[in-house]
């Protein structure tokens, strides 16, 4: 240990390397045929710094599994129809389908289709068996129910990130976070509330018989035969522009969905300057909006989206070409979400947001200001402090706390961790904490000293009996900082990374970083007295 | 090069200072248990609203007050006359199925029109988040205190494992009901403080234990009692320095760093204070409570 040792080098090896590192961070333009150079982008910040959204979305999978069970019923009574079964009816009730039919000796024969035929991992029960009726439950095996709800929550992720991509956002982050949340994160995004917006819609697009029928009287009486249901009509006055909303009257079934679109557009409507919201089906679905038009000429038919009627035109004739407009008393923007939205289908759910985190690009600007002044000042009060108290030893304390924000920083950017306030808290109580090694070493030589050792024999000794001080009290921080790591979510599990990373590196900078340091003025430059 | 040595009998206050923690950590488990049932916790733990506007034009607490009470929503606000701001809390999320936010908003547009303001941030938090989160952050601590306990068992001696422990939950117990006190509601920036509190703690009372093991392995005395008051007495200096470097920090935090992380800022303030106590004054008295055999010590 004459010379500089290799510990001396690899400390000035990894400052470089920080520094290398940390240079795309610090110089924002860096001239583009640098750029190649720098392998490493700049420090990543949280959303709470560089503004944007984050939203958690809960998808309703309750929801999704009722629609398969409809779906299930719908197969159910084609199955029957073909074979000629009768029966009563034929519902989904409490997440299972109850089928009830007169004709008790055509039972066996329609389980049959049921279980052998249709689906399988199905548990049939009797719920009830009087004279004249016999009525069953069909229930799903619990692994049958979590697929779809699986397959449920997938889908509306890529219907999420289908919609958001043609919003148009760099860098969005979009997953799947335990087992019907999806995450959604949207840096430097101008409308949040829009993004927001356009990430909840449904966007349940349906094409329904009106039944006039089903007069207001006929409503009023309750007298309201199962297949029909109510729903909302929003109707725009075009000289007021006021909105009015009517009641109206249509079949449960639809005649078809927005399953089958190709396109949506926007369109403006030059009499009234309005822009309404073109939509193209694919060939199966121009061949069915062809034939359910030709089946109803004279009737009415809703466009209903996320079950309200935004118009119920007349059929004149059969449309052929599968061409259909939604108008409504819709803004550019309106509109043009819609046609996103559409474009991109529907969420085979509703979802939920149930945590939205928007910050404004200002509110992150000011944090970053703040975060910046105090740590700052600080570093100041340290140094004073520091210098005043040990001297020239605190200026081997203030030199080794700047290395350890530099590697700090520098890992931090290296392992694309990202920056959050919290973390920026956390550097900060680094820079008064990080000097307590070096104070636990020089608190130690003193002691050395008062027991009358020689100045070398002192530091030697101080660092022997710190050394595994510092190596408990760190790992002992490191235990919690990992679990923290492991339990925490976001925020917290930034801080977490920020912590574990700043105790490893402390640790390492102390125990090599002063080491070889003190090594070196003791063993080259001959000094025997040291301003503690 | 000036040498001073600290010789005080730190067992002569134990009375006042076993009294005062007995009375910090019922403050705190009566903090505790009101947070339980859902009392003093922020929104990042009962779910609700936290909205901050930022006003053109310069607008007294009295006029934003009035504004608020037109949207029928109680908020509380958090006036910040200086960066002309303030911050709209609520524990509702939505009414009638509208959002608080679209409420509020709704409510400025009509008051200040739409150029007279700007939602520069908008934190909303639904129920389930918020049970999930409590749940993680009660299973966190659980086992910090776990690991602690095995580290140092594996490390010194399994009685050090068990008072270091205790030493550090004193601290962030003792901090929670601090808080609870100055009316400042627990949410994730004051959990990662009592977590680096924690970490604080644990470091200073660490360092006081490796020197009571040192100094009874090199049998300075043949009674504990002795051996822990020459150990904290040869540690002071580092402790009290190491506090007040961290004391720079966190007063940096708590006067440059802003509204944001004020309460983060209070609750590390406090921490230092009480951490370092803890280490003196609890965690190394507890050793002779728990009747530590300084022959089982490890090697």
């Amino acid at each position: 240990m004459k010379r500089l040792d290799w510990r001396f080098y690899l400390i000035i090896l990894f400052l470089l390397c920080s520094i290398y590192v940390l240079i795309p961070t610090v110089v924002k333009d860096i001239p583009k045929n640098m750029k190649k150079f720098f392998i490493v982008e700049p420090i990543k910040l949280g959303l709470d710094l560089q503004g944007g959204i984050h939203v958690l979305l809960e998808v309703d999978t309750k929801k999704a599994y009722e629609a398969d069970l409809l779906g299930k019923a719908a197969q159910i009574k084609e199955a029957f129809s073909k074979k000629g079964l009768l029966y009563e009816y034929v519902k989904v009730e409490n997440e299972g389908i109850v089928i009830s039919t007169p004709f008790k000796e055509k039972w066996d024969e329609m389980e049959k289709i049921i279980t052998k035929e249709l689906f399988s991992k199905v548990d049939v029960i009797k719920v009830k068996e009087d004279s004249s009726s016999i009525t069953y439950r069909l229930e799903f095996d619990a692994k049958v129910r979590e697929l779809i709800e699986q397959s449920a929550v997938k889908q509306a992720l890529e219907t999420i990130r289908n919609r958001i991509d043609q919003f148009g956002v760099t860098e969005p982050i979009i997953h799947t976070q335990g087992k019907d949340n999806i995450v959604v994160e949207l840096p430097g995004i101008k409308e949040p509330k829009r993004a927001i917006e356009l990430m909840g819609k449904t966007a349940m697009l349906e094409f329904k018989l009106v039944r006039e029928d089903i007069t207001p009287e006929v409503i009023s009486k309750g007298n309201i035969p199962p297949e029909v249901e109510l729903i909302p009509e929003r109707r725009i006055n075009r000289e007021t522009g006021e909105i009015q909303q009517y009641t109206i009257a249509v079949n449960r079934e639809p005649l078809l969905t927005g399953r089958l679109l190709q396109d949506a557009q926007v369109r403006i409507n030059n009499q009234f300057n309005q822009p309404y919201v073109w939509m193209k089906f694919n060939a199966e679905g121009a061949r069915v909006f062809e034939r359910v038009t030709g089946e109803n000429v004279g009737k009415r038919m809703a466009v209903i989206l996320d079950g309200i009627s935004y118009s119920s035109p007349v059929i004149r004739d059969r449309i052929s070409g599968g061409e259909a407009v939604i108008e409504g008393n819709f803004d550019h923007k309106e509109a043009s979400d819609l046609a996103i939205v559409l474009r991109a289908g529907s969420l085979p759910a509703p979802v939920k947001v149930i945590q939205n985190i928007t910050v404004g690009p200002t509110l992150g600007m000011d944090s970053i200001k703040k975060g910046f002044i105090s740590s700052l000042m600080a570093f100041i009060a340290v140094l004073v402090f520091m210098i005043i108290y040990y001297k020239k030893a605190g200026i081997i304390a203030i030199s080794v706390l700047i290395l350890n924000l530099l590697y700090l920083l520098a890992v931090v950017a290296a392992m694309r961790a990202t920056l959050t306030l919290p973390g920026i808290a956390g550097i900060i109580l680094m820079i008064g904490m990080g000097v307590d090694s070096n104070v636990l070493i020089f608190e130690r030589i003193k002691e050395e000293f008062r027991i009358g050792k020689t100045f070398r024999n002192a530091i030697e000794s101080g660092f022997k009996n710190a050394f595994w001080t510092i190596v408990d009290s760190h790992i002992t921080t490191l235990i919690t900082a990992a679990i923290l790591f492991q339990f925490g979510t976001g925020p917290i599990k930034g801080f977490a990374v920020t912590l574990t990373i700043g105790i490893a590196i402390n640790l390492f900078t102390v125990l090599v970083g002063t080491k070889s340091v003190y090594d070196y003025l003791i063993w080259n430059k001959k000094i025997t007295k040291l301003s503690i | 090069m000036e040498i001073r040595k600290y010789n005080f009998d730190f067992f002569k206050v134990l009375k006042i200072t076993v009294t005062v923690s007995i009375i910090l950590v019922m403050i705190g488990i009566f903090g505790i248990f009101m947070m339980f049932s859902g009392k003093g916790v922020g929104i990042d733990f009962s779910g609700g609203n936290a909205i901050t506007v930022k006003f053109r034009e310069q607008l007294s607490i009295g006029e934003i007050r009035q504004i608020a009470s037109k949207s029928g929503v109680n908020f509380d606000i958090i006036h910040l006359p200086q960066e002309n701001k303030a911050i709209f809390k609520t524990k509702l999320v939505e009414i009638n199925g509208k959002k608080v936010s679209d409420i509020l908003d709704e409510v400025l547009v009509r008051v200040l029109t739409k150029d007279g303001y700007v939602m520069e941030g908008i934190v909303e938090i639904g129920p389930r988040v918020s049970s999930d989160l409590k749940k993680d952050a009660t299973i966190a601590f659980i086992l910090s205190a776990i690991g602690i306990i095995l580290y140092l068992a594996w490390r010194f001696e399994k009685k050090f494992g068990i008072a270091a422990a205790i030493a550090t939950y004193h601290d962030v117990i003792a901090i929670v009901g601090l808080m609870y006190l100055m009316g400042y509601e627990m949410d994730l920036l004051i959990l990662t403080a009592l977590l680096t509190i924690a970490g604080y703690s644990l470091t200073d009372t660490v360092v006081v234990f490796d020197r009571i093991r040192e100094n009874l392995r090199k049998k300075v005395s043949t009674n504990l009692k002795e051996v822990i008051n020459i150990s904290i007495n040869e540690t002071l200096r580092r402790t009290i320095i190491t506090s007040v470097t961290t004391l720079f920090s966190s007063l940096a935090l708590l006067i440059f760093g802003g509204e944001v992380l004020r309460s983060f800022s209070i609750a590390i303030t406090l921490g230092v204070i009480i951490g370092t106590y803890s280490s003196i004054f609890i965690a190394s008295p507890l050793l002779i409570a728990m009747k530590l055999d300084p022959k089982k010590l490890k090697k």
